[in-house]
């Protein structure tokens, strides 16, 4: 059986004045039904473009797409609007970073949920509005009637969100693309948010991409990872796979800047030096060859093979051989690119 | 809310007492402003003059000559020094006409605004928005009594579709209230409207961009919906001021000119005769009345933005 929805060669090109940005390279990925699936990266790695590209909410209207999106058989990329309007919030619905400008600020909390089941259903206003009631309920907002009434900035952050949850399943979507839903949040609400989206999937087996730059929120929740890095998919495999047997130096970079509670705190956070960058159409080499510690004369020479099966269902894209991969990703015992005292990195806490 | 209305009007009563006090003070200062020379006329003997100020008070001090006529503006029985008939009961005549402009103009004036914010913006950087800007800017560099003396000329004059001047009673004949109100209303909505629909454009445009207008168009609901619902909503926020004040402006007399070249018997044609023959208690109360225009109005905008925008409170 076909997945849910299934991604292949996605790229997504923004015309500018300097010239074409590349935000998404040849993008492939695939998610099952009631799976979810961590797209993490940083900001500028294209995995909000990639994202945004699946439901056509991509921002530009100078964006070029290419490649192919199936959701549940149908082709997406050039799809038409009136396509889209069906899709959206009733079978794909969307979790935005930052519920306060996410949410309409003039409109009620209960209105907007109403407005979305209204727009798929044909049922009365009275009817919706007690299906709202019910989803911020659902959601864990307490009285729930209340808040339906309730305009967006008089709610907490997590709060927001939650409403923004309870929305997005108004219409009981399949798939649910969530973009970076925490981030803003406080720490504690941030994990919150994480399980409360988690126990969804599990009661009503809806399917999660779930956007990110936080891999260590990601363990917890996801089933499977795909770390992106300039407009990329450099490694992807369970969740399992990638905090046990990382491949990719990226990978290590990453699960090596999570803050650790039992690290001692007068260390220093390691980092990944240097900046992220967009895609370039004239690069010849791998996509993280500059600011990869372990590059050698064939990274710059040409790109590694795409997403190179490594073992069961875990791939990724370089050319380190597994015996070196082996011998050079543990820094000071843990995952990691450079040792952090050196590191030019940010303090704990 | 109660806050509120208690807290504006007592400072609505401070800037109205201000304005009585300045409209006042400005025949003091301004040279032959003496009343009394006028209204004896020509070849008035000194003992005409001296009689004519002690009958209308001219000779008691300027405090005492201010806090009699507020008295005779409070009971409503102004007089004037020209042609000794009862003030109030002029802006009361004039009253029908100059509620009849206002409100036909601030109508279309929005409808206008709407049409052609809407079309620029939905329209942005294309063609029809450029000659629409083009159209605008030119709209709201012109004049109104430019605009109301070539409509006259083409529509009244050379055609002879409508009437050339003057104000009918709705209540007499409807159909002719409007044939007559008709230009003016054009005259004065056309360049309001070239303004506030660039305002209402740049708006529209700058909430097109908004996160929640993503999140609008991510529930699946309709284009048109969205604009309207998410986009236009939200970016008439700002219009509610604009609009409110400008009808306040009118209410107020402020379509002098326009009262004028139409021959509209108002309280802004009133406002023109009262300061040509320089007429101090016309004055005064015609300015009172739209200096109360224009603090009744902006309440009422401040009562409208809360409404159309709960993250504004009226209270603290």
């Amino acid at each position: 059986m076909a997945p849910l929805l299934e991604v292949r060669d996605l790229r997504v090109t923004f015309a500018s004045e300097g010239g074409d940005v590349h935000a998404v390279g040849g993008v492939s990925f695939s998610i099952e039904e009631g799976e979810m699936l961590a797209v993490v990266g940083e900001s500028g790695s294209g995995k909000t473009a990639s994202a945004m590209t699946i439901v056509g909410l991509t921002r530009a209207r100078s964006a070029r797409i290419e490649g192919s999106v199936r959701f549940r058989e149908l082709e997406l990329v050039d799809a038409a609007e009136s396509v889209f309007r069906r899709i959206r919030g009733a079978e794909v619905a969307v979790v935005f970073q930052d519920p306060l400008s996410a949410l309409n600020p003039v409109q009620r909390i209960g209105n907007q949920i109403v407005e979305q089941i209204r727009a798929h259903e044909r049922i009365s206003r009275a009817e919706a509005q007690k299906r709202a009631v019910e989803l911020l309920a659902r959601v864990g907002i307490p009285e729930p009637r209340r808040r339906a009434r309730s305009f967006p900035h008089e709610l907490s952050g997590g709060m927001r969100q939650r409403a923004m949850i309870a929305m997005a399943l108004s219409c009981s979507p399949r798939l649910l693309i969530a973009d970076e839903p925490t981030t803003g949040l406080d720490v504690t609400v941030q994990m919150q948010i994480l399980e409360e989206i988690d126990e969804l999937r599990r009661e009503l087996g809806l399917a999660v991409l779930l956007v990110t730059h936080d891999l260590g929120v990601v363990g917890e929740v996801a089933d499977r990872v795909a770390v992106m890095y300039g407009g990329e998919i450099v490694e992807t495999g369970d969740v399992s796979e990638i905090f046990e047997n990382p491949m990719h130096p990226y990978t290590w970079g990453l699960l090596g800047s999570i803050p650790k509670v039992d690290r001692p705190r007068t260390r220093r956070l390691p980092a990944i030096p240097g900046q992220s960058q967009s895609v370039e159409p004239s690069r010849e080499g791998c996509v993280f060859a500059r600011r990869c510690p372990h590059r050698f004369e064939r990274c710059d020479q040409a790109p590694p093979s795409r997403l190179v099966q490594r073992s069961a269902g875990h791939f990724e894209s370089c050319w380190l051989t597994l015996a070196e991969k082996r011998s050079r990703r543990l820094v000071n015992g843990e995952f990691g690119l450079v040792s952090g005292p050196e590191s030019a990195g940010r303090d704990v806490g | 809310m109660l806050s509120f209305i208690v807290r504006r009007t007592f400072s609505s009563a401070v800037v109205l007492a201000a304005v009585s006090v300045l409209t006042f003070m400005i025949f003091e200062v301004i040279p032959s402003g003496d009343p009394a020379i006028r209204m004896a006329g020509q070849n008035a003997t000194p003992e005409t003059i001296a009689a004519i100020r002690r009958t209308w008070g001219f000779n008691r001090s300027i405090w005492h000559q201010y806090i009699s006529m507020m008295q005779k503006v409070f009971t409503g029985n102004v007089i004037s020094y020209t042609d000794q008939v009862n003030v109030v009961s002029q802006i009361e005549r004039g009253l029908p006409v100059t509620l009849s402009l206002a409100l036909g103009a601030i109508v279309l004036t929005i409808a206008f605004s709407l049409c052609l914010g809407m079309l620029g913006a939905v329209t942005s950087g294309r063609v029809t928005d450029r000659i629409l800007m083009f159209l605008t800017l030119t709209g709201l560099s012109t004049p109104s009594y430019v605009i109301g003396a070539i409509a006259l000329y083409l529509l009244a004059y050379r055609a002879q579709v409508l009437p050339s001047g003057g104000y009918v009673h709705f209540g007499t004949d409807p159909a002719a209230w409007f044939t007559h109100l008709l230009l003016p209303w054009l005259s004065l909505a056309i360049p309001i409207s070239c303004l506030s629909s660039r305002v209402l454009r740049a708006s529209l445009l700058d909430n097109v961009n908004e996160d929640f207008v993503r999140t609008a168009r991510a529930k699946g609901l309709s284009r048109s919906r969205v604009l309207v619902r998410h986009v236009l909503r939200t970016s008439l926020i700002p219009l509610v001021s604009i609009w409110g004040l400008d009808f306040a402006g009118l209410l107020g007399g402020g379509a002098i000119l326009i009262e004028t070249v139409f021959n509209l018997h108002g309280v802004g044609q009133y406002a023109a005769e009262s300061v040509a023959g320089l007429d101090v208690p016309s004055i005064l109360v015609v300015t009172l009345y739209g200096a109360f225009a224009v603090v009744l109005l902006s309440a009422v905008v401040d009562v409208l933005y809360a409404a159309l925008d709960p993250r504004v409170r009226l209270d603290g």
